[in-house]
């Protein structure tokens, strides 16, 4: 009997890990394969040809690759920074206070993700061009906000409401400055919130591709708008290898971060007695 | 040492249309240990977390040696509050927790330490500064909250419902704790509870405040011998009042005279008959003796509650259970209560 359920278990287990192995890393194989590979064309299992054009070019100054990999890393860090800096105290005041109208403010904050950014970017599009941000770096910061700020906000509002603002009051009342109190009493206990949300905001900053396209009207250049002309032109190495770079960032930031997304941490340390 | 005076002071939150605090006035003696206590939900804790800083209040003021504190900010008071849930940081060792509050004010490493282990002495917690909080019982949790409270010397030290959530026999070993160490470092105390008993042995002045009002404020004794009205008495456990006039030093009543101390002025209203007061009596040759029945006798361990009937007034007596031993309900006795255990209110 014992035997039996251990025997499900595992199976379960095996099934689980075949699943996500086809799902999440089957896909990037034939990345690797386009990138190394000189014409790989069906039916053939393997490329026939191996080679390191494709990242030979991809890495090379003219190709302005590593050029728009620095800026999107620059554009999704200010993303991120810029998150948390809104996301925390608008986090702290849902999860923290009781105030009139707090469920159409939840409302209202939710609205940016579930209305399509599409809809909302060629408004705002006009905007911008009375207000000559379009085609600037700054504009097209701005405008990833709209979806990153949401997430931040929420998540914060969540590790917020199983924070005891008690703690805080005790540490004041101990002599220690709302700055200092936040420093070392808020701070270690919302950390695992602001690293995920921070997460979070840089990973959809990172794969924005409409917001970019319109408000940075071409002249900026991420990767994301990177490969897709690189795809459309059907240069399947070239694309293959901006593809692995273009995952790169977000692997590294997720194995950095594990330590954070357990499930205890995402609860907080300071829960509500 | 630091005399707090609270004067007028209100608290009405936001949303709310009735004061959570009313006028609420009190002069707290320089060293002394003061309970403010009532039900809970009566502007106990308001009135602590305003004079910590923690909310704003809406009027009036409080004073520390004659100088209004409420602009001053809450780290720069002098005022710590220890709360009912020790509110030890998680993440930071005993250690790290009892010299929070030195290293907000940057004394140096030695000097902490030093405190530190002397502090956790007192406390009797030697030998822990490693542990987490986690690891320690409810009791040493609170003990440790106490230590990062005192190692500060504050001014006021403000003490909400902090036994509360211990164990009866832990809450009595803490009463004793606090009170030893607030004689020890003369550090004029606020104490809130719901506990009577608590206060009445913890404290050198009593405060009893019911729905954001105060009632009385006065030594310990007083709420027993000499209530204000008849809301303190029922709230220090009496139930025997009965409704009459006084003259002359007599209380007349429907169920007879009885002869009240010398130095009670006269007017009408009610008496008040204790139920430790009463007495029982072979005769009713003693002066205040009264025949009554015996409807129903409880056991409850130290002492034995009796309900008594005169007529149709029922009250309630307790006593010695060595006293009550051959009594079965029905019997008929005598009791008689000495006058100067009576008191008398307005109505």
């Amino acid at each position: 009997m014992f035997k039996q359920t251990n025997f499900i278990s595992n199976s379960f287990k095996f099934i689980t890990i075949i699943m996500l192995i086809t799902w999440l890393i089957m896909p990037l194989i034939p990345l690797v394969f386009f990138s190394f590979s000189k014409g790989w064309v069906f039916p053939f299992l393997l490329p026939k040809y191996w080679s390191l054009n494709a990242w030979n070019y991809a890495l090379s100054d003219t190709a302005g690759i590593l050029e728009s990999l620095w800026l999107t890393i620059f554009i999704s860090l200010s993303v991120t920074i810029l998150s948390i800096l809104i996301g925390v105290p608008a986090g702290r005041a849902l999860g923290i206070y009781k105030f009139k109208g707090k469920v159409f403010v939840e409302l209202i904050i939710l609205a940016p993700i579930i209305i399509p950014s599409i809809a909302v970017v060629l408004g705002i599009h006009s905007v911008f061009i009375s207000i000559g941000l379009t085609n600037t770096i700054f504009g097209v910061i701005i405008v990833h906000l709209i979806p990153t700020v949401p997430y931040m906000t929420l998540v914060m509002s969540a590790i917020f409401s199983n924070f005891d603002a008690d703690f805080e009051y005790q540490a004041r009342s101990l002599g220690a400055s709302s700055l200092k109190a936040f420093y070392y009493i808020t701070l270690p206990a919302i950390l695992p919130g602001v690293v995920i949300g921070g997460l979070f905001a840089f990973l959809v900053s990172w794969s924005q591709y409409i917001l970019t396209l319109v408000i940075g009207g071409g002249k900026i250049l991420t990767l994301p708008l990177l490969l897709f002309s690189f795809a459309t032109s059907g240069r399947n190495d070239i694309t293959g290898a901006i593809g692995i770079i273009y995952i790169l960032p977000g692997i590294i930031i997720l194995i950095f971060t594990t330590k954070y997304l357990s499930r205890r941490n995402v609860i907080g340390v300071f829960e509500r007695i | 040492m630091t005399n707090v005076s609270i004067k007028n002071l209100t608290k009405v939150y936001q949303g709310s249309t009735v004061p959570s605090l009313k006028n609420l006035s009190l002069e707290i003696n320089s060293g002394t240990l003061t309970s403010i206590i009532g039900p809970s939900g009566c502007g106990k804790t308001t009135t602590l977390k305003i004079i910590a800083g923690l909310i704003n209040h809406t009027s009036g003021d409080v004073a520390f040696d004659g100088k209004s504190i409420l602009k001053v900010k809450p780290e720069k008071r002098g005022a710590v509050m220890v709360f009912q849930n020790h509110l030890l940081f998680p993440y930071m060792n005993i250690h790290e927790n009892v010299g929070f509050g030195l290293r907000m004010r940057n004394l140096n490493k030695t000097e902490i330490n030093k405190k530190i282990i002397e502090m956790l002495e007192l406390v009797r917690l030697p030998n822990i500064e490693n542990r987490m909080p986690k690891e320690l019982s409810g009791g040493e949790q609170q003990r440790v909250a106490l230590a990062r409270a005192l190692i500060v010397q504050p001014k006021v030290l403000l003490l909400d419902e902090p036994l509360s959530n211990l164990d009866n026999h832990l809450r009595i070993e803490m009463r004793n704790l606090i009170t030893d160490l607030q004689k020890k470092f003369e550090i004029t105390t606020i104490f809130v509870t719901h506990d009577q008993e608590e206060a009445v042995e913890m404290s050198d002045k009593i405060a009893l405040v019911l729905n954001g009002e105060l009632e009385q404020f006065d030594q310990p004794e007083n709420f027993f011998k000499k209530p204000i009205n008849m809301k303190t008495a029922r709230f220090f456990g009496c139930k025997n009042f009965i409704n009459g006039i006084s003259k002359n030093n007599k209380f007349m009543s429907s169920i007879g005279e009885f002869c009240l101390p010398k130095d009670l002025p006269s007017n009408g209203g009610f008496l008040i008959l204790r139920p430790e007061n009463i007495q029982i009596g072979k005769d009713d040759k003693n002066i205040n003796t009264m025949k009554v029945k015996v409807i129903e006798k409880i056991f409850l361990g130290k002492q034995t509650r009796l309900k008594l009937a005169i007529k149709d007034e029922i009250f309630e007596a307790t006593f010695n259970p060595n006293e009550t031993k051959n009594l079965i309900e029905g019997n008929d006795i005598y009791v008689n209560i000495p006058p100067s255990c009576l008191w008398t209110i307005k109505n």
